[in-house]
């Protein structure tokens, strides 16, 4: 479904991603692994649309992404329905008056008329059980709560595949057990998501496979998540976790896994 | 020392707007009657025209009529807006009897009562809407006078950002507080906090571009408001038909 081929992307003269490829099928559920500043979030805003690669190319639903096709209106329009996107930082996603508004906002701009959208935000409302938030101010809410309504005003447009930068950043331990389950439970329904995450205590709850990457903002593996979270030589090389995180993992890791 | 009170003064500032924003929203806070389920737009519309009328007024009687009026519905605000209503207005109401003093020694007590009066009322007329409506609220209510789409959203998204950056630029003074220990370059540090908001709002603004266009923006927003009427709004808009149609018949 998502087809990257060769992907190098320059802020600048600052490389931040060198050659990547990837493939991703529908319906997988993969996380983007790496250290600060390895090209995570960078990849995110390709496969979202947002920039295009300085090289290489970028398949969507075997269309190209590139600036001239997303300068069509409609084919704007098709690929920003069938992608979502969460932000690391949800404040500055959340824009609208209030919660009704600010989930509703999609579906508007899809062009439904209001009766479909009131209908639409009423399913999200009771999915993500945000009843009685209707008429709050979403950058009023607290951290876990702007969170659960920038991914309701996602799934208002029903998307394909989900993207998420950091999504457990900033959540009490609940929530994130909360978002963890519910992105599960998205994926089981068919959903394709793609999340970049530096959060290694559930990441393997959530996704089947990782793609890790290195420093040098390359493709340093491609395993099953559960095999890559084991391969803590590996992780180790890509300067992503240290000493300290090889004991918990051979201890806590593969029993979970008997589990 | 001088520069250390300036901060303190600052985060004060900062801290007493962003609550008073945030008590807003804050649904465990208890308004007054005044703010029972009545439409934004028939208290918009009524604050302003009001407003109009006492200005254009020169019948002391309708000055007072409205006076009164405003005056009974101050009296069911809580206390903390009731304070902050009546602060205001009898500060505006001395400033200008102040300012009027030397006409009134010439012997014109008109002005001196007439000024005053609707100074009074009029600032008393704003706070009751500030006190008793959300911005929001208020910002929303601007669909239904025709205002352009384009125009609320400026507004509304100039508040989130009031809220954000303010937030900001707290937590920079507090760090500012805690890492000077007496010495100088207080302006300095000061003029880096303005820097770093400009920088981080418009950081913030290309986000939320990018989220817009996330979610199939497509170039015009639409913002949506009812007009609705219940019997709160029926009995607001008598009352206030009233005050109208006084003005009127004593002209």
């Amino acid at each position: 479904m998502l087809e990257l081929t060769d992907i190098s992307y320059y802020y600048g003269e600052h490389e931040a991603l060198a050659n990547v490829s990837m493939n991703i099928q529908r319906g997988e559920s993969v996380s983007l692994l790496g250290a600060n500043g390895c090209g995570k979030s960078t990849l995110l805003r390709i496969l979202n649309g947002l920039i295009f690669p300085s090289s290489g190319k970028y398949m969507f639903g075997g269309e190209p992404i590139t600036k001239k096709s997303l300068s069509k209106q409609a084919f704007s329009n098709r690929f920003h329905s069938r992608i979502g996107f969460l932000f690391q930082n949800v404040e500055t996603q959340l824009f609208c008056t209030d919660v009704y508004d600010e989930i509703a906002f999609g579906p508007r701009q899809a062009g439904m008329s209001e009766r479909d959208v009131d209908i639409r935000v009423k399913e999200i409302i009771s999915l993500m059980k945000l009843g009685g938030f209707e008429h709050r101010t979403p950058y009023h809410l607290s951290g876990g709560e702007k969170k659960k309504i920038a991914l309701a005003s996602i799934l208002a447009l029903s998307p394909e595949v989900l993207a998420l930068d950091e999504p457990m950043n900033g959540l009490d331990p609940k929530s994130a057990r909360w978002l963890c389950e519910f992105l599960a439970k998205q994926n089981a329904l068919g959903t394709t998501l793609i999340l970049s995450t530096h959060n290694l205590d559930l990441v393997n709850e959530i996704t089947k496979r990782s793609i890790l990457f290195s420093e040098e903002h390359k493709v340093a593996a491609d395993l099953p998540t559960l095999e890559m979270l084991e391969n803590i030589e590996l992780l180790k090389k890509v300067n992503m976790v240290d000493e300290h995180y090889s004991s918990y993992a051979l201890n806590y890791l593969p029993r979970r896994h008997i589990d | 020392m001088i520069k250390d009170a300036f901060i303190d003064k600052g985060i004060l500032s900062l801290f007493g707007m962003l609550s008073k924003i945030r008590a807003q929203d804050s649904p465990a806070i208890p308004r007054g009657p005044a703010s029972l389920n009545i439409n934004p737009f028939y208290k918009v519309a009524f604050t302003l025209a009001l407003i109009i009328l006492i200005a254009l007024s020169r019948n002391l009687l309708f000055v007072f009529s409205a006076l009164s009026y405003l005056l009974l519905i101050i009296a069911f605000l809580p206390s903390i807006d009731l304070k902050r209503t009546l602060f205001a207005s009898l500060a505006m109401f001395f400033i200008s009897c102040l300012l009027l003093a030397p006409a009134a020694l010439s012997g014109n007590l008109y002005s001196l009562f007439m000024i005053p009066s609707k100074m009074f009322a009029t600032v008393a007329a704003a706070n009751i809407l500030s006190c008793t409506t959300k911005w929001q609220s208020i910002i929303g209510a601007l669909k239904l006078f025709f205002i352009p789409d384009v125009f609320i959203f400026i507004l509304d998204t100039a508040m989130k950002y009031i809220v954000m950056l303010g937030e900001l630029s707290l937590e920079m003074l507090y760090a500012m507080k805690l890492r000077r220990f007496g010495g100088g370059g207080g302006l300095a540090s000061l003029s880096g906090v303005a820097g770093t908001v400009f920088l981080k709002s418009a950081e913030m603004a290309e986000e939320m571009n990018s989220a817009m266009l996330c979610r199939g923006f497509r170039g015009v927003y639409h913002s949506r408001a009812k007009l609705t009427m219940t019997a709160a709004d029926a009995a607001y808009i008598i009352a206030n038909a009233s005050i109208f149609a006084l003005f009127f018949y004593l002209r």
